[in-house]
């Protein structure tokens, strides 16, 4: 058996959570519903339309959404793009989950590109949706709205701006680096960054 | 253009799931392990169901060369891959994510493969009948029979 990757004391409270599940497909539903009462969750907002998962976003608190790519009345991309766009806040602040059967590349980046924190392909035993779901609480990137995006940053490496723009954010440098103006650090100063010494006196 | 704008958010998933109660993770796993297996009995009887579904589908698309029932078709079979999948029936699972490929490949292009599209059908049929069964050399036959049809039609592509 695999070693776990968690610490045997660690411990996750879901009783009270405010999850919501949206699954068109019944059985996929149920296999979702179990698993998180599994992992002690009373009642999880379960959901097979996107019409209803959107009555849910609007009603209730949420603090997790997890949400299936195939859905009949809008497909999950669209449903998360929604909810980013239009879900309002705290909502649309959620951390989401989205669950993929048949992926194809493309697909994988329309998940990143709809505004989810993690695209996962199925099957989805417990111990892969435990690991996404402490990965999701344990997020930290910062979340862009722009016009045609909203989600949490796809910058995670400091990568700048996307190839061949110029960079919409006031923080964006230019690709092209100028001739130095002060003299270099010597290794002292770069260490002292690093290890900052009390200041004597 | 418009300039994006950046900002922190409060994650309120890590507040919630922080609480003092709940369970530990090893327990958590465990009860889900054990919920999941209360439903496999439903989860495999509705496999038969969608294989019936299948039948029909494919039946009126080699009749009508009917759009629909090709969605209808990768519809199915992702379900049918969801439910063999998250139950370990290896080959099941690989002849439905078969199936999704061939019938994507098929919107793309246009031309939609019924024969293709049949034989993968009848195969998922004749799996889908074999929960429980110990004859895993049959299935892995049938399997690499389906991954030579997947392959020819990649070729004709």
């Amino acid at each position: 058996m695999a070693a776990s990757p968690f610490m045997s004391n660690e411990r996750i409270n879901l009783s009270n959570a405010g999850v919501l599940l949206l699954d068109s497909h019944a059985e996929g539903l149920e296999l979702l519903v179990q698993m998180f009462a599994g992992f002690g969750m009373h009642t999880p907002h379960r959901c097979t339309t996107a019409a209803e998962a959107q009555g849910v976003v609007r009603d209730r608190e949420l603090n997790l959404v997890v949400v299936d790519t195939a859905i009949t009345d809008m497909d999950g991309y669209e449903f998360v793009k929604w909810l980013r766009l239009s879900g309002g806040a705290p909502n649309r602040y959620a951390p989401v989950i989205l669950l993929a059967g048949h992926t194809k590349a493309s697909q994988v980046a329309r998940g990143r590109d709809c505004g989810a924190n993690l695209v996962v392909r199925k099957p989805v035993p417990p111990l892969v949706m435990m690991q996404r779901i402490i990965w999701a609480s344990k997020e930290s990137r910062s979340f862009v709205e722009a016009p045609n995006y909203c989600g949490p940053d796809r910058r995670f490496r400091a990568m700048g701006p996307p190839v061949g723009t110029k960079g919409r954010r006031h923080d964006d440098l230019s690709v092209e680096i100028g001739e130095a103006k002060t003299p270099n650090l010597d290794q002292d100063d770069i260490d002292a960054m690093f290890k900052p010494k009390k200041a004597a006196g | 253009m418009t300039e994006a704008r950046v900002f922190k958010i409060e994650n309120r998933l890590t507040k919630a799931i922080s609480l003092p109660g709940g369970k530990t993770i090893a327990e958590a796993l465990r009860g889900a392990d054990e919920r999941i297996a209360s439903v496999r009995d439903d989860c495999l009887a509705s496999l038969l169901a969608k294989s019936a579904r299948l039948q029909q589908l494919v039946e009126l698309g080699k009749r009508e060369a009917d759009q629909t029932a090709a969605a209808g078709i990768y519809t199915t079979a992702n379900e049918v891959f969801g439910i063999a999948s998250a139950f370990e029936m290896a080959e099941l699972a690989e002849a439905a994510y078969g199936l999704c490929d061939l019938v994507d490949d098929t919107r793309t292009r246009g031309a939609v493969n019924w024969p293709a599209i049949g034989v993968h059908i009848d195969a998922i049929r004749f799996l889908g009948s074999q929960v429980g069964a110990e004859d895993s050399a049959t299935r892995r036959t049938i399997v690499a029979g389906l991954r030579a049809v997947q392959a020819r039609f990649a070729g004709d592509a």
